[in-house]
């Protein structure tokens, strides 16, 4: 990971840069990483804008042929993603980190980072993957509409260079990713990941079909659906059928 | 029940290991048997399977229409005494000839179907485009993993089969395409 790296002043989006690259003639080699001081496009799900002032935080794409994984298996690759973030935070020493499910990064109930992972599948084939990394670095005041931002420099009051942090992270994410090609590491990650969610075993508030309703978070299903206890069974969602009330 | 949602019904039942299905309210009634119900040995029914064009193996449609024959479901047919194959998958049946030749563009995974790549965002395809293998037609979006589907095929959009941002099975039809246009 990392082994190619395109940094760029300024892009639309890391994503749609690794889009570009696979989308043309030679395939660009696997773990190729894009970087970007800014991104004018970024994104988060469906479309909603992820702003970030200049050179303040890391913004990567990472290109992976996830050739062990059928598309139905590819929740692996949030347990990936997540779980390297996670790592690079934890080496930083920041305490209270978790993972709200299924690939937002905490730091106690603030976001840290955000992931956007897109592949391409045909045949019932990945035939790539972009995996979408922002992290909040250095950022020190953020739009106060969004909900609950944070960065590291919020939390450890001190900068940190990109540099150092994108050469980490492509560690982890790399560490993380050969795990998952070994099929037995596949239940120690999904139990690390699992271990680490948001407000895991805690009543917490969810809006469910538009209600808030409490439930108690289990864990995960094989296909990374949330298992929600409720009052009366026990459920199982997936991501767009609920929400966390914050 | 709209056609649509009847067609639907029967992909997702025909997936599933069920040999059975019956669901009633006020205004209609529809049962689905699967091969299952026959393969069971507890298949009291002497009628044969009618073959269902387009979708696989499937099964018949036993329904008994209720009183009031403007049941939107069922194309009006004399409430039988017994029970007696409907033809609420008429509409599959009598395409037939046509549908035989165009090929199914399913989903590779469970989720949500996007026809394009962000709401603001105009369709991959639509019906009457022509696509070409390796041609993104829509996303199927998973725990927040979004996946672009490529065709396999080539040819011509004839149907749109799904709604946007509807949830999706495991090998659902997403669209039909007319591989000779």
């Amino acid at each position: 990971m990392g082994k190619v790296l395109l940094r760029y002043k300024s892009l639309n989006s890391t994503n749609l840069e690794a889009q570009k690259l696979l989308s043309q003639g030679k395939k660009p080699l696997e773990g190729t990483t894009i970087m970007a001081d800014l991104q004018t496009d970024g994104k988060g799900q469906r479309g909603n804008a992820w702003a970030s002032p200049i050179g303040q935080n890391l913004l990567s794409s990472y290109i992976l042929y996830p050739k062990h994984l059928l598309p139905k298996q590819q929740f692996i690759l949030n347990i990936v993603s997540s779980l390297a973030v996670y790592d690079l935070l934890q080496e930083l020493e920041i305490e209270k980190v978790s993972i709200k499910w299924p690939n937002d990064i905490y730091i106690g109930n603030k976001k840290v980072a955000g992931i956007l992972t897109q592949s391409n599948i045909s045949s019932q084939k990945i035939l790539s993957t972009v995996i979408g990394i922002g992290l909040n670095v250095n950022q020190k005041t953020f739009d106060p509409a969004l909900p609950n931002p944070t960065s590291i420099f919020l939390e450890k009051s001190t900068e940190t260079s990109l540099e150092y942090l994108l050469d980490r992270l492509c560690f982890f994410l790399e560490k993380r990713y050969l795990q998952s090609k070994s099929a037995s590491s596949i239940a120690p990650l999904r139990k690390r990941y699992t271990d680490l969610l948001f407000r895991l075993g805690q009543v917490a508030t969810f809006i469910i079909d538009g209600q808030h309703q409490a439930g108690i978070i289990q864990g995960i299903d094989i296909n990374g659906k949330l298992i929600l206890e409720m009052e009366e069974h026990t459920r199982i969602f997936d991501f767009q059928e609920l929400r966390f009330a914050l | 029940m709209t056609y649509k949602e009847i067609t639907a019904l029967i992909e997702t039942i025909s997936k599933s290991n069920l040999s059975e299905f019956k669901y009633r309210n006020t205004e209609f009634e529809v049962t689905i048997r699967t091969e299952n119900y026959s393969k069971g040995g507890n298949s009291n029914q002497n009628s044969p399977m009618i073959p269902v064009a387009a979708a696989p193996p499937v099964q018949h449609i036993i329904s008994a229409p209720p009183v009031a024959p403007a049941a939107p479901v069922a194309p009006a047919a004399p409430a039988p005494a017994a029970p007696k194959e409907e033809k609420a998958a008429a509409p599959a049946a009598e395409s037939k000839g046509e549908d035989a030749n165009l090929i199914a563009i399913k989903s590779p995974i469970v989720g949500t179907f996007y026809r394009s790549a962000s709401p603001e965002k105009p369709p991959y395809v639509k019906v009457g485009d022509s696509i070409s293998v390796g041609d993104v037609v829509c996303i199927v979006e998973a725990m927040k993993l979004f996946n672009e589907i490529e065709s396999e095929v080539s040819g011509k959009i004839v149907k749109v089969m799904i709604d946007d941002a509807s949830p999706v099975e495991y090998d659902q039809v997403l669209y039909m395409v007319d591989p000779n246009a």
